[in-house]
């Protein structure tokens, strides 16, 4: 069970138009329609949410947000937009956790009470928590347009073309973004493992 | 313009493709697949496919466990080694690691019905997706692992097939056939984790059968239980509110 802010519903994405055709769909072949779209989408959008920065116990809700939203609009999208009217739902949730997380921190704090210093026991190293922590590390202290694009690109394997029309920025801009993004992800990943590599290649 | 090779492809060192494949392999889980689909009004509709492909043990499913071995592994030692030759410096904040358990294949949903239910692992869900009367115990039971309930452990596809037959009698105009699958679900699945989309899809039965004072009432009850809920529209829909 989810619950979408009113303040949030404003902020989604209006769905891509085909010029003036809205695209009426009877109930069986909406539910047909629905589920395939969440056949098709559902670990993209769990995964655009996570790495964009929706913490992990609120993936689960902001999946249903962002499907719901689509859901309640989705006579209004077109079948070969769907991908990108959940794509930008989806990051526009994320963006909306992430604030909820900075000021969740700014009252609490709570980070720095479970964070600890020094190496982990070998059991703990052993499974993918540990470097999805680091990744969220890294990815945090990333200007959140360059997270964006980095995420995208390198996470999702999206054309720059792709991005620039999701993002609704040039592709030069998104070129010049990814170039600084992958530079600025190697720099922090260098300093987690000390390594003195060489600067990324653009 | 010419794209630049994808950096897991080529990385810069393990650490690094040890990030890129953990921020590449995040998957949604089954249970989130089914409260998505519960929430959507499309509960075990098309039971086949309430599942998610290739989630029967077969070769697919072995495949699928051998790739999730070798990715896991190849993330691991790149993260141990960044982890015991961490530099000297300033130290790093690290979160305060939890011990989880080893991933674990999940088996079909007919091997887990057939498994007793103090087998199966308890699944986390979210306060709010728990039925009203139980939501305290089951928190508990979610959290603190203690003692599994075999309620609390029936597999998800089960909960959806149960309300997949009532919507399907409704959608058939046929409420009483639906309020009778309702009746079966709340009996089989007191604790039910789609228990907010049963009380929903009473409400709406209730309202079709003509009894309209007791669609009303339930849909009140709803509403003041969960206020700001996405399901809200629908209640106040079928209840004329």
């Amino acid at each position: 069970m989810v619950v979408i802010a009113p303040t949030l519903v404003h902020r989604l994405p209006a769905p891509p138009r085909a010029a003036t055709l809205k695209l009426v769909s009877r109930p069986s072949e909406r539910d047909t329609r629905l589920r395939a779209m969440v056949d098709r989408y559902l670990d993209f959008v769990a995964r655009v949410l996570r790495n964009a920065g929706t913490p992990e116990a609120e993936v689960d809700d902001d999946v249903q947000r962002t499907f719901i939203a689509v859901a309640n609009r989705l006579d209004d999208v077109r079948p070969d937009a769907e991908k990108s009217f959940l794509l930008q739902t989806a990051l526009r949730m994320a963006a909306h956790a992430r604030r909820t997380l900075a000021r969740r921190r700014e009252v609490h704090d709570s980070d720095a009470q479970l964070r600890i210093q020094g190496p982990l026991q070998p059991e703990q190293m052993l499974d993918q928590k540990r470097a999805r922590e680091l990744l969220d590390e890294v990815l945090s202290e990333m200007a959140i347009e360059l997270r964006t694009v980095f995420v995208l690109y390198e996470l999702e394997e999206l054309s720059m073309t792709e991005i620039a029309a999701t993002l609704r920025i040039p592709q030069g801009t998104v070129a010049s973004r990814l170039r600084r993004a992958r530079a600025d992800f190697r720099h922090r990943v260098r300093a987690l493992s000390g390594s003195t590599h060489a600067e990324v290649g653009s | 313009m010419t794209e630049p090779v994808r950096m897991h492809a080529l990385p810069e060192s393990e650490l690094e493709r040890a990030l890129l494949n953990a921020g590449r392999s995040y998957t949604a889980s089954d249970a989130t697949r089914a409260q998505l689909l519960a929430s959507l009004g499309l509960a075990g509709a098309g039971a086949s496919s309430s599942t998610r492909p290739g989630s029967t043990l077969t070769k697919g499913a072995l495949l699928k466990g051998a790739v999730a071995l070798i990715v896991a592994a190849a993330i691991a030692l790149p993260v141990w080694r960044y982890s015991t030759h961490r530099p000297s410096g300033p130290p790093l904040a690290v979160k305060v690691p939890v011990v989880t358990a080893p991933p674990v294949l999940q088996p079909p949903p007919a091997a887990v019905a057939a498994l007793p239910p103090e087998a199966l692992p308890l699944e986390a869900v979210p306060v709010e997706a728990l039925p009203l009367e139980a939501s305290n115990a089951a928190v508990v039971a979610s959290t603190t692992h203690a003692e599994p309930k075999p309620a609390a452990a029936a597999p998800l596809s089960d909960e959806l097939a149960a309300l997949d037959a009532a919507r399907t009698s409704l959608s058939h105009s046929d409420p009483g056939a639906a309020l009778t699958a309702l009746d079966a679900y709340t009996r089989n699945f007191p604790r039910g984790r789609l228990g907010l989309e049963a009380e929903v899809l009473r409400i709406s039965a209730l309202a079709k059968s003509g009894q309209t004072d007791a669609a009303r009432k339930r849909a009140e009850a709803f509403l003041r239980g969960h206020p700001g809920s996405v399901l809200a529209s629908r209640v106040r829909g079928y209840a004329g509110l």
